[in-house]
């Protein structure tokens, strides 16, 4: 943020997100590149380009005032990216769940009198086609998931190292947990770590849908 | 198939490679950087300059946007000029919920509802194309 703006604002105005953009540093240029990169894998975006721009777009589209994802100011520029792109991957999970949101809040009523009636809130009811349609993109968004998870598993097969990393994290356990469980170094983790997310990376390196 | 297993177990890959690249320390950037032929300093400054043409793209249409603050003030105007008596639009509202059973409404409870609430819901509706204006007025 500028010193001589409000210090008191939460979130970034067009000229903190400027600001930030020029001032970002050489490693933290390339962490949100190699985050988009690994982050496309079964996602709507064709390249890692797609996925960084589209995010600074939210964040500026929320800067002027439009909807999109706001900065919080006490977040690092890279890390708020980051987490942006992290959602904007995770599919139009986000959209589908406003979009069903804006509808449950319009409640039916009946037997409405003259002036004791209703207020601003209004909406055409959703139709059972809407909802079919919307359980479909469910669907087919968990089938196309599934092909990608099944993919990731089947190019790290030949890396048991990584396959531990990778089934230590779809159990939910912690890096301490999976280095006790399997019996790793630190140093052997760090690696795996390092070879999983370039590995990704390579992987889905012509486009997330691939 | 359980019910968003397989995009939770994305999610949490995704979630693996983010916690490397967060982890990444400038060494271990410069050296992928080289294994793949990029000169590290140069390619960061591809990366802000493609971020600094997203942000102003925003600030573009917005600026276009801004050139044309009239549009939707005049487009209420005419919906206004257009308004029956209260009394009728009070009545024309009532007729469209019975005439389509989908459309709600949410409750305000009790409390007496304005004039300008009934413009404002008779615009509303006007709009979603659910009342014409001169089906009876």
């Amino acid at each position: 943020m500028r010193a001589d703006e409000d210090t008191d604002r939460k979130y970034a105005t067009p000229p903190d997100v400027q600001a930030a953009i020029e001032q970002l540093g050489l490693s933290p240029a390339h962490k949100v590149y190699r985050a988009a990169r690994a982050l496309i894998g079964g996602s709507e975006y064709r390249d890692p380009w797609e996925l960084l721009n589209e995010a600074v777009k939210r964040c500026m589209q929320a800067a002027v005032g439009q909807q999109g994802r706001p900065w919080p100011l006490d977040v690092a520029f890279e890390a708020y990216l980051i987490q942006s792109m992290e959602g904007l991957a995770s599919d139009s999970r986000d959209s589908w769940y406003q979009r069903n949101h804006v509808e449950a809040e319009a409640l039916a009523i009946e037997g409405q009198s003259d002036d004791e009636v209703f207020g601003a809130v209004h909406s055409h009811a959703s139709s059972v086609e809407d909802t079919l349609i919307d359980a479909e993109q469910q669907r087919q968004r968990e089938c196309a998931a599934e092909a990608t998870v099944a993919k990731i598993k089947v190019h790290f097969a030949d890396k048991p190292a990584v396959t531990n990393l990778i089934d230590g994290k779809l159990a939910e356990l912690s890096a301490a947990e999976v280095r006790e469980m399997f019996d790793m170094t630190q140093t052997q983790y760090d690696s795996a770590h390092r070879a999983y997310r370039r590995g990704l990376e390579k992987l889905f390196a012509n486009g997330g849908k691939q | 198939m359980t019910k968003r297993k397989y995009a939770t177990e994305l999610a949490a890959l995704r979630q693996l490679a983010l916690e490397d690249v967060v982890q990444a320390s400038e060494a271990d950037l410069r050296g992928q950087a080289q294994e793949e032929g990029v000169d590290f300093a140069e390619f960061a400054e591809t990366i802000r300059s493609s971020m600094r043409e997203a942000a102003a793209s925003v600030l573009r249409e917005q600026l276009a946007q801004d050139k044309t603050p009239l549009a939707p003030i005049r487009a209420s105007l005419r919906l206004a000029a257009k308004r029956p008596p209260l009394e009728r639009i009070k009545e024309a509202i009532r007729e469209v919920f019975v005439r389509e059973p989908k459309l709600r409404m949410a409750f305000r409870d009790g409390k007496q509802q304005s004039q300008s609430d009934w413009e404002s819901l008779y615009d509303d509706l006007v709009s979603l194309g659910a009342l014409t204006p001169d089906e009876r007025d």
